[in-house]
Parts: structure tokens; C-alpha cells; sequence
């Protein structure tokens, strides 16, 4: 189900009445009820692969328990591993299969020993890559004894498919969000109103913003042999929006549904486009997968505790994996990559974390030097953003060679003067409410007329820009 | 809660009502300026016509292509030009024409070679909105009824919103001003147009589902003493050069199996591109008058006139 479609809007309220009223604030009923909405949620989509996440749910509840009982390292470690093999294995089978496939037989062509294999018709399951993350969280804080194991099923299964973050995030900590299942929920009038405004905003973000910025994107991105070099620079600019709006609009809509249901998901976007390095790009854009991989493969690996040579290991290794995470095709591996070497230098500096505080703090306006920074790291972004786009890596390599050409002089072939203008008020608001949680948050402080006047807007835009139910970028990783 | 509830209630009430009410109470589709509005218009010129018709059947190649008054004059029937855009698809158009055609009329169809089977549905909707009936001009698949009535409400929201805050695309040609009487388009023969020939699309091989319907369509007109021909559109000589191999290949697959009479052949109104604007199928004001002449020639060649 797509939050952006009609169905959800049914679907929401139904659920919300069901777990506040009906349940009569019964604890094991309301998780009951958000393990079966989240199935329906699931299942509207594809309902036999249900059956993926009740498994996974089983295996790590089992061996959760597992590791509670088994005293010797040895069989920890047994347990540990048997979680990550089989989560990883349906994650590896379902994701990679066609393409390490496909990478063997060329690589065996290429040394003169040609091999026949075919590849599988696979249909990846929406949104493996987040729970298979999310379920593993909670298996190595287990072992790590971060956590004690859960005994309640329905409340594990539950913090395993809660529905607002299911398909795309925030990839949420067991020990964060498992507790959440366990605690009385009371009705916050506050919390509730802001999620409100926050769907508002993520509806917002993906309506009129991405799903706009995605039909230019599309246009040039798919014919770019077309166009000229000035024409392609609004391709990469649009995607870049195009992706932001989408899944930072994704997450505002998945954390704004669940505090209607009293819980509290993490951040996952804090304005990426107004970071000053690449460092702070990467503390602000999809903080719950950075700190995932940080906490459990970065740190375990040495983090930046070593040497030189151990840095600039770990630094691609955390990175080429956040980039094949995305999808099995060399140019998520590149796009990742490009950023390692993109924070390199910071790191190795010792200037990764120099831009920790809040962007022109107690000033409307940022500075010059602070524009020049955003500026920068902005393209930066742009740049590694036509990797993650294009559809191979000699398209992309293609479309930076046609950037780079006198054809970039010209004026281009595409300029959607009423896009840019929606962008330009889209980053405004955002501007205004980079201290804040959300764009939106800021707004109680405001008149009551003038703030119903601004969800009335708001509303009355997402209305006219919406029609094709489009779905989101980040379903497919 | 409570407080919660009402508010949520309150604003969704508000925003609900808004949306649903004011496509029916904003301003009038009469005064829009949609180019896909003259359906309706073209419709409501039909009804007027109680004599035998000859009626022009297409895409946009007949809008800009055909002068109507001529071919009045010279078939002594009176025309009407149903032609509007391809991507309505050969399906709705045929549809269209059950709709409109009667015992005794004649039906010129002039299909785009890019002319779809089923059409944009996204366009079939917007026409429906101006014209209802159009609704039912979509074949099967089209039709899923809860779409339909979701995204035609949301066409009445956008295009109300459009016209309340004047936003409507002011296209000097194709606007809903632009038609005649007749159902010509108009304006591009007093204006200075350029000489950008776009929509180069691709063309597809296999045109056995298009046959078969338009030789249904035939059985349908015989059985209602309706005379159907077939002729193929202008088309620009540098894109009829560039896929002379497909027009050929389709040209031979409709002699061998449409039932249809045709009155052309592949390349009897394949013209220089100096005779085009904007598109290898739209002609301007020259390509416009050598083709209705041309035209008038090869039907006076038929019977039925």
C-alpha cells in the first residue's frame, strides 16, 4: 500500500480507530492489531511474501531466545551467525543472485573461459532490505547483551513490520522502538497533531515535489544522448530533488503515522542540502542506514581508531556497502564509493566532525563562507547523485562527458520555470525550519487562522498535483 | 482526543468539501480553453446536422490538414472534422463514431501511424470531462470504475483550479478557440509558424490487433447503412523516407486484410516538410489547401459521391 494512494487514506483511520477505541487501550490487543494492519498494509502489495517476513520474524525471535539459554561463546556465536546467514541469504538471494550471476560469467569470459548460466526471474520483495536490517539489529544487540530477548511474540512481530516504517525506514534500533511495544500508550494531543503536520509536509515532499521533479528526471535521465550538456545538469539537479523529496517525504510520513499511534521513530532526514561537508551531508541523509552501518560494521571493524591505511579501509568498506545496500548494479558501488572519496580527505584531516552545529545558528541568513561551503558540497552531491541514477556506469560516465563539453554554454533544452519555482519556496520552508525536527514544526507558534490557512494550501497543492499514485524510489532497495 | 477528533474532523470536512464542491460550482467548462474540450463542441455540432454527413475521423493530422468548407462544398454533404489527437487511440475513436454516425453518413478515417490501440487513458479522461459521453468511448481495460470516477473528479479539481486562478495554458493553436464550425483548427493559418517538425515516434511494426478493429468496425457500419472509407494522413517526406520500411510493411498487411476501402496510397499525401509546423502530421496553411484538394480528387474517384 502507498502512503500516497487512496487506499491508505481508508486504511489509516480504520487502523486508528481499531487500536484506540476498539482495543480499549489494551496493550497486547493494539500490537496485535498494528501486527495484522501491518500485514494487510504488506500484503496489499504482494501477500505471499508475507510469509518472507513472518519467517524472519520466527528466526530471530527463536534465536533471540535462544541466546538468552546458550551460555558458551561458541554457541552464541553459532546462533549469531545462523541469523545473519539466513537473513542475509534471503537478502543476497533475492537482491544480488542475477547480478554476482551475471559478474561471474563475464568475469569468467573475460580470463577465455566462457560459461552459460541464466539468470532468474526474481521479483524483489518490497522493503526486504529495511526489516532484514532491522530484524538483525535486534539479534546482535541480543548477543551483544544491549538488549534483553524479547518473550512476547506479537510485540516482537510488531516492532518487525510495524507498517509506517515497513518498506522504507527508518530502519529502526530494537533498542530504541522494542521497549515501545511494551509501554502503556496514551493518546499525546500534541505528538498526534504534529504527526499530523508532518505527513502533511512528507505528502508534500513526494506529491508536488518529487513526483514533479521525477517526470523532468525521467525525460532527460532516459534520453540524454538527446540533450545537451546545460539540459543535463537540470536532469541531475531535478533527480537530486526527485530523491530527496521522495524518501525524506517517506520518512516525515512514516514517523508523522506513528506518533498517531504514540510511538516515536528516529529521525532519518535533518536537511541534507544545506550541509556545509560531506561529513555533515552524511549526519543528516538517512541517518537510521549511516548509524546502522557505523554501529555494526563500521565500529567493529576498527572505525577511524587506527591507521592511516586502516581509515581509508574502513572508510571504503562502510561506504561501498552503503552503496551496494542500494541495489545490485555497479553504479549504487560507484555512487558509494565517490562518496568514501568524497569524506576521505575530511577524515584524514581530522575536519569530519567541524560542522556539528546547527547552520547559521541565530541568523536568518547564512554567511558567504557558509553559502560557498553548501554550494559545494551540494554539487558534490549532484554529481555522485547521476551515478545512483543512471542506469549504467558508462551512462553516467556518458552523461558527466556531455556535462563537461561546450554544450553546457547553451541554454537548455528543458528549464520548467514553475518546477523551479516550487523548489525554490520548497527549500524556503525548509530553511525556516532547519532547527526543527521538521519544516512544519515550527508552525503552532503561528496565528491559528494563519496556520489552518497554510494546511489548507498545503492540502489544496497535494490535491492538484496528485493523480498518479507513483511509488517510491526507495521501495526497490 | 476529543479535542483531536473534532479538530481532524474539521479540517477534513472543510478540505473534503472544498474539494468535492468547487469543480461543481467553479467556473463553467463552456469558457475553458482546453484544446481537448472541443470534443463537446464538435459533438453538440453533430447534433445539428439532420442531413447524411461526411464524417472526418483521427487524430490532430486532421485538425490542422483539412479544410471542411471546401469538402463541403465539392461532396455537396456537410462535414464535420471529429479529428482531435492520436493518442486518443484508435479504439476510443472508432467508439466515438458509433456515437455519432448514421444511417446514410459517410466516415473518412485518416489514422496517424502512430495512432495507439487504447489510447492515454490520462487523455481520455480529461476529454471526459468536457464531453461525459467520452467515458464510454474507452474500451474495457480503461475502465475501471473506481479510477475513472477518482481521477475524472481529480481532472474537474485540477482543471477548476486551473481556470479560478487563470492558469490555463493560453496556446495560441491548440486552444479550444482555434475550431470552426466544421471542427478545422484555425488559428495556425494566420499565424507565422516555425518549421520544427517533433514528435518523431516510433512506429510499430504489427498493426493485426488495428486491423481486426477496424474490420469489425466495418461490419458494424454495414449493418447500420453507414459508408466507411480509409485514407491514410499527411505525413512529412523526411519522416516517411526515414521509416519507409514500416509504412511499406503496413501498407501491404492493410491491403491484404482491412475490409475497409482505401482510398490512398502510402504515399499519396506524403508531402515536402516545408508544408508542416510543428509535427511530421500537422500542416500548415499550404500543406493544408494542397491536401484537401487532393483529397476532394480522390473521393470524387468513389461512388459514394
Amino acid at each position: 500500500m502507498l502512503f500516497n494512494s487512496i487506499d491508505f487514506a481508508i486504511f489509516l483511520p480504520i487502523v486508528f480507530i481499531l487500536y484506540w477505541f476498539v482495543t480499549q487501550h489494551n496493550l497486547k490487543l493494539q500490537n496485535l492489531v498494528i501486527v495484522l494492519a501491518s500485514y494487510v498494509f504488506y500484503g496489499w502489495w504482494d501477500w505471499k511474501f508475507l510469509s518472507l517476513i513472518l519467517f524472519s520474524t520466527i528466526v530471530d525471535y527463536t534465536i533471540g531466545l535462544g541466546l538468552k539459554t546458550a551460555i558458551t561463546p561458541i554457541s552464541r556465536k553459532t546462533l549469531l551467525a545462523t541469523s545473519i546467514l539466513i537473513n542475509l541469504g534471503f537478502l543476497g538471494f533475492f537482491k544480488y543472485y542475477n547480478f554476482f550471476q551475471e559478474n561471474f560469467v563475464a568475469a569468467f569470459s573475460f580470463f577465455g573461459n566462457p560459461i552459460q548460466a541464466n539468470t532468474l526471474d526474481i521479483i524483489l520483495p518490497i522493503g526486504i532490505s529495511f526489516y532484514t536490517f532491522q530484524t538483525l539489529s535486534y539479534t546482535i544487540d541480543v548477543y551483544r547483551k544491549q538488549l534483553e530477548p524479547t518473550k512476547g511474540f506479537i510485540a516482537f512481530s510488531a516492532f518487525v513490520c510495524f507498517f509506517p516504517q515497513l518498506v522504507a525506514g527508518p530502519i529502526e534500533r530494537a533498542t530504541h522502538l522494542l521497549p515501545q511495544f511494551y509501554k502503556k500508550r496514551t493518546f499525546n494531543y500534541t505528538a498526534a497533531t504534529d504527526g499530523l503536520r508532518q505527513i502533511l509536509w512528507g505528502l508534500f515532499k513526494k506529491i508536488v515535489i518529487a513526483d514533479t521533479c521525477a517526470e523532468y528526471a525521467n525525460t532527460i535521465f532516459n534520453n540524454s544522448e538527446t540533450y545537451t550538456g546545460s539540459t543535463l545538469i537540470i536532469g541531475a539537479l531535478f533527480f537530486t530533488f526527485q530523491i530527496y523529496g521522495d524518501f525524506s517525504g517517506y520518512s516525515d510520513i512514516a514517523i508523522g503515522t506513528s506518533r498517531l499511534f504514540g510511538f516515536n521513530l528516529n529521525r532519518n532526514f535533518a536537511y541534507p542540502y544545506f550541509s556545509r561537508d560531506i561529513a555533515e551531508f552524511w549526519r543528516r541523509w538517512h541517518i537510521s542506514l549511516s548509524t546502522w552501518f557505523r554501529d555494526y560494521l563500521y565500529i567493529p571493524l576498527g572505525g577511524s581508531k587506527g591507521g592511516v591505511g586502516m581509515k581509508i579501509r574502513n572508510t571504503f568498506i562502510i561506504f561501498i556497502v552503503s552503496g551496494f545496500w542500494h541495489g545490485a548494479n555497479w553504479t549504487f558501488i560507484i555512487w558509494g564509493a565517490l562518496n568514501a572519496l568524497y569524506f576521505l580527505p575530511l577524515l584524514l584531516l581530522g575536519m569530519n566532525r567541524n560542522n556539528l552545529g546547527p547552520i547559521a545558528a541565530h541568523r536568518f541568513f547564512p554567511s558567504i563562507r557558509e553559502i560557498i561551503k553548501m554550494t559545494i558540497t551540494f554539487g558534490l552531491t549532484v554529481l555522485a547523485w547521476i551515478f545512483f541514477r543512471a542506469d549504467t556506469v558508462q551512462h553516467a560516465v556518458q552523461y558527466i562527458t556531455e556535462i563537461a563539453s561546450s554544450s553546457v554554454f547553451t541554454f537548455p533544452q528543458v528549464f520548467p520555470k514553475k518546477v523551479f519555482l516550487l523548489i525554490i519556496l520548497f527549500m524556503g520552508v525548509e530553511w525556516l525550519g532547519r532547527t526543527t525536527e521538521h519544516a512544519l514544526a515550527g508552525i503552532p507558534k503561528i496565528p491559528t487562522l494563519f496556520r489552518w490557512s497554510i494546511y489548507s494550501i498545503l492540502t489544496a497543492v497535494i490535491l492538484y498535483y496528485a493523480g498518479n499514485e507513483q511509488q517510491f524510489i526507495y521501495f526497490q532497495f | 482526543m476529543k479535542k483531536f477528533l473534532l479538530k481532524s474532523f474539521i479540517f477534513l470536512s472543510i478540505v473534503s468539501a472544498a474539494a468535492l464542491v468547487l469543480p461543481w460550482i467553479g467556473p463553467s467548462k463552456a469558457t475553458s480553453t482546453e484544446y481537448l474540450a472541443a470534443m463537446a463542441d464538435k459533438h453538440q455540432s453533430a447534433k445539428k446536422i439532420t442531413t447524411p454527413k461526411i464524417l472526418l475521423a483521427g487524430g490532430s493530422n486532421l485538425v490542422f490538414g483539412i479544410d471542411s468548407e471546401q469538402l463541403t462544398a465539392a461532396l455537396g454533404k456537410p462535414v464535420l472534422n471529429l479529428g482531435l489527437h492520436a493518442q486518443l487511440g484508435l479504439s476510443f475513436i472508432l467508439n466515438e463514431l458509433k456515437d455519432v454516425a448514421t444511417q446514410g453518413d459517410v466516415i473518412i478515417l485518416s489514422i496517424e501511424h502512430i495512432m495507439p490501440l487504447e489510447g492515454n487513458k490520462k487523455l481520455q479522461q480529461m476529454v471526459a470531462y468536457y464531453h461525459p459521453k467520452a467515458l464510454t468511448y474507452s474500451s474495457g481495460k480503461q475502465k475501471s470504475l473506481r479510477n475513472t470516477f477518482l481521477n475524472n473528479h481529480h481532472i474537474h479539481y485540477k482543471k477548476t483550479m486551473m481556470q479560478y486562478l487563470n492558469l490555463e495554458k493560453k496556446d495560441p493553436i491548440y486552444t479550444r478557440g482555434t475550431f470552426n464550425s466544421y471542427g478545422d483548427g484555425t488559428n495556425h493559418l494566420t499565424m507565422t509558424l516555425p518549421n520544427k517538425l517533433g514528435s518523431k515516434t516510433q512506429i510499430s511494426t504489427d498493426k493485426g490487433a488495428e486491423i481486426k478493429l477496424l474490420n469489425d468496425f466495418y461490419t458494424y457500419t454495414q449493418q447500420k447503412g453507414i459508408t466507411v472509407l480509409f485514407s491514410y494522413g499527411a505525413y512529412a517526406k523526411s519522416e516517411y523516407l526515414k521509416n519507409k520500411k514500416i509504412v511499406t510493411q503496413f501498407d501491404e498487411q492493410i491491403r491484404q486484410h482491412l475490409h475497409i476501402a482505401i482510398i490512398s496510397s502510402a504515399t499519396d499525401f506524403v508531402y515536402p516538410d516545408a508544408y508542416f509546423f510543428d509535427s511530421v502530421y500537422h500542416l500548415n496553411k499550404k500543406g493544408r489547401t494542397i491536401h484537401t484538394q487532393k483529397l476532394i480528387t480522390k473521393l470524387l474517384q468513389r461512388s459514394a459521391f
